[in-house]
């Protein structure tokens, strides 16, 4: 599992990531769809989780719709048009970060952009 | 297999308990500790037992972290309002101080209003919220020391400008105060909200 200080910054990006792929999603489903796709190297908690949830939702990047699941309230989360633009720019951004780092490091671009 | 009307009323109960007050946090909370707790029965373990293990990290005091992260990252309203004192206050003490050096009328009662506020409204709702926010008791305590020291400062000063008695104690032990404050919170590690 990497640090939380090294995760830290690619978290919201990596939520606005998985958001652009699903129509909606709930909480738990997008901490096990991280944990999942990584392997478990990326723990989303619900500490970090929730107030990245509420700061897109204040800042129009996602929706949230409410809906009753048995016997219980499930909020669903959805990106916005605004959301789903400023989601494949992080994307790119964080790309163009890792191809930096690696060049900085081995010498040579790790990632292609052809296969993402 | 989704919890029952009882076991979720019993979930609800304990996030209850924490003094939740964001109830769009609330909704997100409930669903997702009955989604962590159905995967354990799921796995064969007994509701209890899921429950207790689940609990255990889900402290009222670790909802209520991540109730002031939201808040903090969502509203900029109480920041502003705190510093919003701070200038009030620190305006009324500088222009206190300013009517003593001039022997202008208002000088006294400007300087007591204005470090009355920064001492109650700056220092003592900062101070609050970190100590909401602090899992240690030591770390409170440290925080307090620091807004009494200063607090002791702030109106040592002034009381040495309105020639009033006991401003020497108060400008010895401030200081004091202060410095064991910094000494402590150099040493003393804070948790965060993501660990």
């Amino acid at each position: 599992m990497y640090s939380n200080e090294l995760v830290r910054g690619t978290l919201k990006t990596l939520v606005l990531k998985i958001l652009a792929e699903q129509p909606r999603m709930y909480g738990y489903q997008l901490s096990k769809e991280v944990k999942e796709r990584t392997e478990g190297k990326i723990v989303l908690t619900e500490g970090a989780l929730y107030p990245i949830l509420h700061k897109l939702q204040k800042d129009e990047l996602v929706t949230s719709e409410e809906e009753m699941v048995g016997n219980r309230i499930r909020k669903y989360y959805k990106l916005t048009e605004k959301g789903k633009k400023v989601s494949s720019e992080k994307t790119i951004e964080l790309l163009n970060f890792m191809q930096t780092l690696a060049l900085f490091i081995k010498g040579k671009p790790a990632i292609s952009y052809a296969s993402i | 297999m989704l919890l029952s009307d009882e076991q979720m009323e019993y979930v609800e109960a304990m996030i209850q308990r924490s003094g939740l007050k964001n109830d769009q946090l609330r909704v997100d909370l409930i669903d997702h500790i009955a989604c962590e707790i159905e995967e354990h029965v799921q796995e064969g373990e007994d509701f209890d037992r899921a429950v207790g293990k689940i609990f255990k990290a889900y402290s009222p005091r670790h909802i209520r972290r991540i109730e002031h992260e939201v808040e903090i990252l969502t509203t900029e309203i109480m920041q502003k309002r705190t510093k919003i004192i701070g200038i009030i206050g620190l305006f009324m003490t500088t222009t206190g101080a300013t009517l003593k050096l001039f022997h202008l009328a208002g000088a006294y009662m400007t300087m007591v209003v204005g470090v009355a506020i920064l001492g109650i409204g700056f220092f003592g709702s900062n101070t609050l919220d970190m100590i909401r926010n602090l899992d240690s008791v030591k770390g409170k305590i440290v925080q307090v020391i620091g807004a009494l020291g200063a607090l002791m400062t702030l109106s040592g000063g002034m009381f040495k400008l309105l020639h009033l008695p006991g401003a020497l104690v108060l400008l010895m032990t401030g200081p004091f105060l202060l410095l064991l404050y910094f000494s402590f919170s150099t040493f003393l590690r804070t948790k965060s909200v993501e660990e």
